[in-house]
């Protein structure tokens, strides 16, 4: 397996972790299609702060007030692409 | 693909539970009354703790937030959400304050989002009712409002934090509100961010008719003239202090 993969596969995963811990969502399904901010009743505008932070902390990033924007919270996988392409060392 | 009636129906008690499902279900038949004549309302009166601290931790400082004092100072009607002039006129007129809270110089849409806020009493906008604060540390706050393409970034937030400092400073502990009950994104954001339920009550309009049936005092009204309402006293002297903002976040992440 490519190494690009195991990294986002990996990352997929943390995302997911975030996301189940930081919205209490307990062992619900959660697949990089899953619908996010408008689908998952947990997910409000308020508990976006709640998620951006606890993705800082654990991937040691930063995200600016501008990137925080409904587009990357559309999907599971949208969120998972924002954040690689935050922590890509090419960036 | 469409989902059929009986999904829907699923669907709507699984979010809802099956009263409010019913009372859903009910409405939306209303809907279908020629001229919009009949329409039914279910509300949930909840009061949200006003505390010194932050909501955004520092975050989205380029959104700036001002109020508004008067019809001159609201963007134009292009701008900002469909509301008919005369119910904005009435809000100024009973003496609530709009929060306006501009979207960054990067972005295409001018007025972000806009909060309003009225101390004493609150006529309501959609049904014949009104709402009594009597103690000088509460506060009414109505059409919560975010542009569209701005949803899930921090407008809400920013707005809260300025409204909840502007309150504060004001010596407002708590902010009492009404939030339909149909609305389950809503009913679930209010309760992470700790509201008080306050109760609840259920307004049906057919023509001039009004039937109004609560949780709370006067419980039942019946009228048919604009100047006939019920009026909720919502008094929250007896409620305890919430130390701070922070208190709220925690609750956010638990």
């Amino acid at each position: 397996m490519p190494h690009s993969e195991t990294v986002n596969e990996a990352l997929e995963t943390s995302v997911r972790q975030i996301l189940r811990a930081t919205l209490g969502l307990g062992q619900r399904p959660l697949t990089a299609a899953t619908p996010l901010l408008g689908s998952l009743p947990e997910l409000d505008s308020m508990a976006v702060i709640s998620v951006i932070t606890a993705l800082e902390d654990h991937f040691g990033i930063t995200v600016s007030d501008d990137d925080i924007h409904a587009r990357h919270f559309a999907t599971v996988g949208s969120l998972v692409d924002f954040i690689h392409a935050i922590t890509r060392p090419d960036r | 693909m469409p989902i059929s009636t009986t999904g829907r129906i699923r669907n709507s008690i699984a979010e809802l539970g099956w009263r409010d499902a019913v009372w859903h279900a009910l409405a939306r038949l209303l809907q279908r009354v020629p001229g919009k004549r009949c329409a039914l309302h279910r509300y949930q009166f909840v009061a949200q703790g006003v505390a010194p601290g932050s909501l955004c931790g520092g975050r989205g400082k380029s959104i700036v937030v001002a109020p508004c004092l008067g019809m001159e100072t609201l963007p134009p009607a292009s701008q900002r959400p469909p509301r008919p002039p005369a119910t904005l006129t009435a809000r100024f007129r009973q003496g609530a304050r709009c929060l306006l809270a501009s979207a960054p110089p990067t972005s295409q849409t001018l007025l972000a989002g806009w909060l309003w806020m009225v101390h004493g009493a609150c006529q309501e906008d959609e049904v014949r009712a009104r709402y009594v604060l009597p103690s000088l540390q509460s506060s009414w706050d109505l059409d919560v409002w975010v542009h569209p393409e701005l949803r899930g970034g921090l407008v809400f937030a920013r707005l809260w934090e300025e409204a909840n400092t502007l309150l504060h400073e004001q010596g407002v502990r708590w902010s009492c509100s009404r939030i339909s009950r149909f609305n389950r994104t809503s009913m679930a954001a209010h309760a992470r961010l700790g509201t008080l339920d306050l109760g609840t009550a259920t307004f049906l309009r057919c023509g001039h008719w009004q039937w109004m049936l609560a949780s709370l005092p006067p419980y039942l009204h019946l009228s048919r003239r604009a100047d006939s309402f019920p009026s909720f006293i919502f008094d929250t002297s007896g409620l305890p202090h919430i130390p701070s903002l922070e208190l709220t976040c925690r609750i956010l992440k638990q």
